[in-house]
């Protein structure tokens, strides 16, 4: 088949050009969010939409920015909470995020909602590296504090972080927290994590815990006839809620 | 020693106001809009026209929040999810633009302790809580959760009631007929070159979803069937799967406008 010269360069700018203004237009959206970003005379609905478009980018040009926007104390609440979803979302510089977000964390004056979201996108992150920093969230005197770090150690779902729960688990006093470290224990595996969930049906005081227990070791299906045998004693459960939740693990 | 005993009387009555308020967790609270208005309660199903207007801006939609208990509330603005105190569900500043108290209303089958235990209720609030940190959607392609960028304020007191296996409003799809109301808005601005544009707008009333149509065309509601929806405040608020209680709470008067304005946020066409 035989193309003229000119018809070449035709075809060849009909399939360029497209893509050359694609490329041009992506990059002048991520310019124009990451001036409304960065611009603090800019409204606080403004700039946080524009920190969820650069986390979804993932453009590495986001990083710094974002970075400063979120270390800076004197940026509202909203803001820094908005760049903590948009770094994590960004999934560039890993190590300076999850260090940024740690030294953020610690601030005297942080707000609980700021440090809420840490911790969640902690989790949503899978950051292994930071067990230590959420361990010791798990002995932080507030309740939701403890609540948020048991969540995200439930999403890093190694068998570390199963164990470092379990072991809080015997100790948290918050019947709220044990629900939750009960539910974060279900995204780990290995017979231990089995055997603490069945004696929380068993034997724990709330049945709140108990309940989400059942409901945790229900989503482990399919499970050994020894924890099904184990967890049978709970078909007599005062709560009924336990009771319809294992009858229909157990049948 | 008089300022002594003011602080004590004080701080015994912020317990008692504490102890005493009898609104349940689990109470699910809406405001309007500005000038008491909210979207579905109005003869008139109208969008605004105008890009300049940032479209949703002024859509007037309402809001809706979870008391938790202990005088806080969780919900979605935009800065995500957050729980707070419950003087924050109306801010002052809000409330001076008039900004209107709907109420607050549960299950009705909330004092059947059968059907709603009090872990049932509890876990309410657990489910919520652990939505706390993520983000609004804020091109409102899901608005029901479940990820972070999922929730509208409305779309998460859905969620958080169908986790706990409680259906307030079925999900749905509302077009035309029966079950909602249609409106045919005639848009002209710069959107349409100053030309008169017919589009439909919907208030769906048994269900989820409200479809909508608009000139631009633009990137928000979700889609069903080629067609973009919207889950309202008032849609829930309608329901019969709820009662109305009362409220012995503050839901007003907080320092903290959390910068929402409402469910329905300005959003930036982009």
């Amino acid at each position: 088949m035989n193309i003229s010269p000119e018809r070449l360069l035709l075809l060849i700018l009909c399939i360029f050009l497209p893509m050359t203004t694609y490329v041009l237009a992506a990059e002048s959206e991520f310019s124009k969010n990451l001036s409304i970003a960065e611009n603090s005379q800019n409204s606080l609905r403004d700039r946080i939409v524009a920190m969820q478009y650069l986390g979804i980018s993932g453009e590495k040009e986001a990083l710094k920015p974002m970075l400063r926007i979120l270390m800076n104390e004197k940026e509202k609440e909203g803001i820094r909470c908005g760049a903590v979803r948009g770094l994590a979302e960004l999934g560039e510089g890993r190590p300076q995020v999850i260090s940024g977000f740690e030294q953020v964390y610690g601030e005297r004056g942080a707000g609980e909602n700021l440090r809420y979201t840490i911790l969640f996108s902690l989790g949503r992150m899978q950051a292994g590296e930071s067990l230590p920093f959420l361990t010791d969230a798990l002995s932080d005197p507030n309740a939701m504090i403890r609540f948020k770090a048991s969540q995200a150690m439930g999403r890093i779902g190694t068998e570390t972080s199963a164990t470092l729960l379990i072991r809080h688990l015997k100790e948290e006093q918050d019947r709220m927290v044990r629900a939750e470290m009960v539910r974060a224990l279900g995204n780990a595996k290995g017979t231990e994590v089995r055997k603490q969930l069945v004696q929380r049906l068993l034997s724990d005081p709330s049945s709140l815990v108990r309940w989400n227990a059942a409901l945790t070791l229900g989503k482990l299906e399919p499970l050994s006839q020894d924890t099904r045998s184990a967890m049978a004693p709970a078909l007599n459960d005062i709560s009924p809620m336990v009771r319809k939740t294992v009858k229909g693990i157990l049948q | 020693m008089k300022k002594i005993y003011f602080i004590m009387l004080s701080l015994c009555l912020g317990f008692w106001a504490v102890e005493c308020a009898a609104l349940e967790k689990g109470a699910m609270l809406y405001h309007t809009s500005a000038e008491g208005i909210i979207y579905g309660n109005t003869e008139r199903l109208e969008l605004p026209c105008s890009v300049l207007q940032a479209v949703l801006g002024q859509l007037k939609s309402g809001h809706a929040g979870l008391y938790i208990g202990d005088l806080r509330i969780i919900h979605a603005v935009l800065e995500g999810v957050v729980e707070t105190d419950s003087k924050n569900f109306i801010p002052a500043d809000e409330k001076e633009e008039g900004v209107v108290y709907l109420g607050a209303k549960l299950p009705v089958n909330y004092d059947d302790p059968v059907e709603w235990s009090e872990e049932r209720k509890e876990q309410l609030v657990l489910i919520a809580r652990e939505q706390v940190g993520k983000g609004y959607d804020i091109l409102f392609q899901k608005q029901t959760g479940p990820d972070s960028g999922d929730f509208t304020c409305v779309g998460f007191v859905e969620y958080v009631y169908e986790q706990a296996g409680y259906t307030v409003t079925p999900l749905g799809y509302y077009k035309e007929g029966s079950g909602g109301k249609t409106y045919t808005q005639i848009y002209n601005c710069e959107a349409t070159l100053w030309q008169d544009w017919d589009g439909v707008n919907t208030f769906a009333e048994e269900v989820q979803f409200s479809m909508f149509t608009h000139p631009l065309g633009f990137c928000c509601g979700r889609e069903f069937e080629d067609e973009k929806y919207m889950f309202f405040p008032y849609t829930q608020f309608l329901q019969a799967s709820t009662v109305a209680v009362e409220t012995d709470i503050p839901v007003t008067g907080g320092e903290d406008s959390g910068g929402g304005g409402g469910c329905f946020i300005e959003t930036v066409v982009h």
